[in-house]
């Protein structure tokens, strides 16, 4: 499904050049579910970044789907992002002034479905994530895990084949951050494709396969036993 | 350095954006107000000189279709010394321009030379700067000069006891001088250089006590506005005990005819329209002033989250409300007096421009009576207090705990959200009412002179001395002028655009019709009159020498039915159903008879803010009271015919000035200027309230942005394109720009009806110019804030999530 090849990212700031990603080689087969960790700074929210399109990578190819993504325009990359892919973060990135119902509908409001369709996905979205009965709060009266939550269901509500994960339980205590691990493996059993950074070694558990990076480079990767 | 003023100062320093946003457009919207400020109080100051306050004005009316709408500062010449006999304390004194020419040497120079009584310098107490201008004016030969042009005359020499020959009328005098008053000031209606002694054997015409008739202005005292409403109780008695017993009018007099009296400081704004544009004037100066100031708290809103960090930690270590509403109520004053002294800076630098676009003389003074400078202060503690007001007490009421809490800096909520747009609303509302005022004014200024008049306006030059030459001259000129090359038609008339000498009207009526007596205004004219001006011909003919017995006033038969033309006006207020119907018919006066035998299209020769006049022109060649010659032409430029055509005066009529103007040039002069003047300084005012209005919307447009850069990350990530970006922030700021368009046009509909029903020949309020002033602002407004939104909107996702 993801192919990387050679793919380089640098930074440049006045006369500064800082290297995130250098020479990296990554393949995801459709239905996996990989962990990306390493030490803070080490490259893998670029790397994230620049599976998610969000971020152009300064050398090498990302190929999906035999699409090379490097070369696509601005706007084709916008409508990648709509109708394939799904973001959670650490920070949730709920938008304040929208109410829940809102921030998820946010999800299909640059796609071309129906109305009724739209809705219909929405409720159901968030019916199994369980913040349904939160719907017209806004996101800062709501706590840390249903917030999360509430991202994880504008990030299914489009019913992507990929789903980005950059620390979804970085900013959660224990429980909250099992029921969004739990919800995330339930996803990539019904054949949702995701990858997620992690610091956490128990919620790498959850993938099947787990990449380290360090400085900038993929260091090793390890697939768990079935 | 306090913390305070330290803070203060990087505040601005660190957002220089802000800064200049906030300054730059309070300094512009002070500037504004003070040069409206200055020309509205310069409007306002006209005829205010010390004693001033007791002089009123005699004002009359006449009340008959046909008659002049609005009242007239005209009256009798001796309706003053019959006053004097009612009332025998009454003080009054009379203003009399006269024609005249200055003889000083060689040189013959035209002077503005006003006859008035002898007690003229007691009612209006203009500083003598030598000799006794009330003892100068008793003696018959008397002149008092002003300063500039006893300058003129004499130098540096003392002009008192020295004489000039002076052509008053037409007739001869020397005159003496004896005594010179400073010039008068720019703000006096009744403008002169040279006063002589009115006397009735010398300037009182065959109309002196001609109830009816017109020529001066006559001035009245009183102690008090009790005595003159007292005084002026008692005008409608006198009026038919002199009037009535008069065969002039039908009685009562009053159905016809009424006076009144007006204080002379009100006569400067006599004219409805006048008074109207002045006072928009001070309400555009006081919105843009409003909008500067709603922009400051605009901004100030919406920057007070950026400052939330600092006001939390201030309440940390300390800091009591009471003291943060302090430290921001004296931030907001310390920006107001820097906006202010920038304005003041501005306004002196833009009223020479300003003078030069609105024919006006205003300066700047700052201490002392009328000084700037207190006034100033004042308004920068108003507006320091009420744009610092709002920030000051949303700034102090943060809560330290949750501001030093939340990822993000609180920016008012949707309360606040709704608040800045609500303002936005407001400014945009003035401008664009503005725009739509400035767009309709343009267009009526340029219609008044483009607009068909019912005569060729181009390729016309009026020679306005014609007056001054004898019978015999006046014949020779028009031959001569007639021979100029390039010139294709002469005439003399005692009218010409812009200019109407002896406004003889009557009442005439139809000999079927006598219930109908509109007032006709008589037109004597000379030959090829209608041919020169290009006049348009409704019906019947013109005047021709086929029929030169019947259409010549000269060689009529005694009492024989005279030829007469008139306008299409006439014909309607005389009941003809259309013009060929009035063809033939007989029309009188109660005196000789008249036939009507053509109609010519209205020919506006007045001002545009007046309906054209019910008017019979009358042909005689031999004896024609024609003062002025109006001369058409082709193929030459105003300058070349101007000497031609004073190369043939000056060997036709030596030792008299020529003068002389084109059309266009008077009609400019007299009736389109001022109005084409205050469209200007309007304009000035409503392109600046537009762009302060820009200011206040690309501050709050850069603040939002910057605000909403986080959130526009999200967006794209989950899949928003470039374009839906744009259209996002497009919508959102100019969602309240076209509220704003709901609001000003209903505003701006029912004041320019207003503006332009004082105008009889006007533009039709079309929604066009609505439509168009919208258009613009709305475009201005996408101008404003595209470039802010297009940077934001391409900003790459990744760096936008990672904005704090």
């Amino acid at each position: 499904m993801i192919r990387l090849e050679n793919v380089s990212r640098r930074y440049r700031s006045d006369e500064v050049e800082t290297t995130a990603l250098a020479d990296i080689n990554l393949r995801v087969g459709e239905g996996e579910f990989v962990a990306i960790m390493g030490p803070s700074g080490c490259g893998k929210s670029t790397l994230l970044n620049i599976l998610g399109t969000i971020d152009r990578p300064s050398e090498g190819h990302y190929w999906f789907e035999d699409r090379d993504l490097a070369a696509t325009s601005e706007a084709e990359l916008a409508k990648f992002r709509r109708d394939r892919l799904g973001f959670v973060f650490q920070s949730f990135n709920l938008i304040d002034e929208l109410t829940i119902v809102e921030n998820v509908a946010l999800g299909l409001a640059y796609s071309s479905l129906p109305r009724a369709e739209k809705r219909a996905r929405v409720e159901a979205a968030m019916d199994r994530v369980g913040i349904g009965h939160r719907r017209s709060h806004h996101p800062h009266q709501l706590s840390g895990g249903q917030q999360q939550r509430a991202a994880i269901a504008r990030a299914i509500v489009g019913r992507p084949s990929l789903i980005l994960a950059d620390e979804p339980t970085g900013n959660l205590d224990t429980e909250n951050g099992a029921q969004v691990m739990d919800i995330l493996a339930e996803l990539n059993r019904e054949g949702t494709t995701i990858v997620m950074v992690t610091h956490s070694p128990a919620h790498a558990d959850f993938a099947k396969r787990t990449v380290h990076v360090l400085d900038g480079k993929i260091l090793a990767s390890t697939r768990l036993a079935a | 350095m306090s913390s305070g003023l330290l803070t203060f100062y990087r505040a601005l320093t660190r957002h220089k954006l802000y800064a200049l946003l906030n300054i730059g457009g309070l300094a512009l919207g002070i500037a504004v107000f003070l040069v409206l400020f200055l020309f509205v109080r310069f409007e306002k100051s006209y005829d205010s000189f010390p004693g001033s306050e007791y002089i009123w004005v005699l004002e009359e009316q006449y009340f008959f279709p046909g008659a002049a709408e609005g009242p007239s500062l005209w009256t009798m010449q001796g309706e003053l010394d019959q006053l004097k006999a009612d009332f025998p304390d009454l003080v009054g004194t009379r203003f009399n321009g006269l024609t005249a020419v200055v003889r000083d040497g060689d040189h013959v120079i035209s002077e503005d030379v006003t006859a008035v009584d002898a007690n003229f310098f007691e009612l209006f107490r203009y500083p003598a700067v030598s000799g006794d201008p009330t003892a100068t004016l008793a003696d018959p030969d008397g002149l008092v000069l002003t300063e500039s042009a006893a300058r003129k005359y004499f130098g540096a020499e003392s002009p008192i006891g020295r004489t000039l020959a002076l052509d008053l009328d037409g007739t001869p005098y020397r005159y003496k001088v004896g005594a010179v008053i400073r010039d008068l000031p720019a703000n006096t209606s009744f403008t002169t250089t040279m006063f002589v002694p009115f006397l009735r054997e010398r300037f009182g015409g065959q109309w002196y006590d001609h109830w009816g008739s017109s020529s001066l202005t006559t001035f009245l005292s009183f102690r008090d506005a009790e005595a003159a409403q007292a005084f002026a109780a008692q005008l409608p008695d006198f009026i038919e005990r002199h009037a009535g017993a008069t065969d002039n009018f039908t009685k009562p007099v009053s159905n016809m005819f009424r006076q009144s009296i007006v204080p002379l400081h009100e006569i400067h704004l006599f004219d409805a329209a006048d008074r109207a544009m002045v006072t928009t004037l001070a309400l555009v100066g006081l919105l843009t002033l409003l909008i500067a100031i709603v922009n400051y708290v605009n901004l100030a809103t919406a920057r007070s989250g950026l400052r939330a960090r600092e006001v939390a930690l201030r309440k940390v270590l300390g800091a009591s409300r009471a003291r943060l509403i302090r430290q921001f109520m004296g931030e907001a004053i310390a920006t107001v007096a820097l906006a202010a002294l920038i304005g003041l800076a501005l306004t002196e630098l833009a009223l020479p421009f300003v003078n030069a676009t609105g024919g006006s003389s205003l300066a700047i003074t700052y201490l002392g009576s009328g000084g700037v400078l207190l006034p100033l202060v004042a308004l920068v503690l108003v507006v320091g207090v009420v744009a610092g007001a709002y920030p000051a007490l949303a700034l102090s009421g943060f809560r330290p705990a949750a501001v030093l809490a939340a990822a993000r800096a609180p920016g008012g909520g949707r309360a606040g959200i709704r608040l800045r747009q609500g303002l936005v609303v407001l400014q945009f509302g003035v401008a664009i009412l503005f725009a739509i005022g400035t767009t309709v004014m343009i267009a009526q200024t340029a219609h008044v002179r483009s607009a068909d008049l019912g005569f060729q306006r181009d390729g016309l030059f009026i020679v306005a001395s014609y007056v001054n030459a004898s019978q015999q001259q006046q014949d020779t000129l028009l031959r001569e002028f007639a021979e100029v090359p390039g010139v294709t038609s002469v005439t003399r008339a005692n009218n010409s655009p812009g200019w109407q000498y002896e406004r003889n009207s009557s009442n005439f009526h139809r000999l079927d019709r006598p219930d109908l007596s509109p007032s006709i205004l008589s037109v004597p004219v000379g030959e090829n009159y209608f041919a020169t001006f290009g006049a348009r011909l409704r019906a019947g003919r013109l005047f021709d020498s086929a029929n030169r017995a019947g259409d010549d006033t000269a060689e009529e038969a005694q009492g024989a039915t005279r030829n007469v033309v008139l306008n299409e006006t006439a014909v309607h207020e005389l009941g003809f159903p259309n013009a060929q119907a009035a063809v033939g018919a007989l029309i009188t006066d109660g005196g000789r008879e008249n036939r009507v035998v053509g109609v010519v299209e209205d020919m506006r020769f007045d001002t545009p803010r007046e309906r054209v006049r019910p008017m019979l022109y009358m042909l005689n060649t031999v004896h024609p009271w024609g003062p002025l010659a109006t001369v058409r032409y082709r193929g030459m430029a105003p300058a070349q015919i101007e000497g031609a055509l004073e190369s043939v005066w000056n060997r036709v009529v030596p030792g008299v000035p020529f003068e002389g103007e084109t059309v266009e040039s008077s009609l400019y002069e007299r009736y389109y200027k001022q109005d084409a003047q205050r469209a200007n300084i309007f304009t000035m005012g409503a392109v600046l309230a537009v762009l302060i209005g820009c200011i206040g919307l690309y501050g709050l447009a850069a603040f939002d942005t910057t605000r909403r850069i986080k959130e526009i990350g999200i967006r794209k990530t989950l899949g928003a394109s470039t374009w839906d970006v744009m259209r996002l922030l497009l919508g959102r700021f100019l969602q309240p720009v076209l509220f704003a368009n709901l609001i000003a046009w209903p505003l701006a509909y029912f004041a320019l009806r207003g503006w332009l029903s004082g105008f009889d020949d006007r533009i039709a309020l079309s929604p066009l110019y609505f439509l168009l002033a919208s258009v613009v602002a709305t475009l201005i407004a996408v101008l404003t804030i595209i470039g802010q939104s297009w940077k934001v909107a391409r900003a790459e996702p990744a760096r936008a999530l990672r904005y704090e």
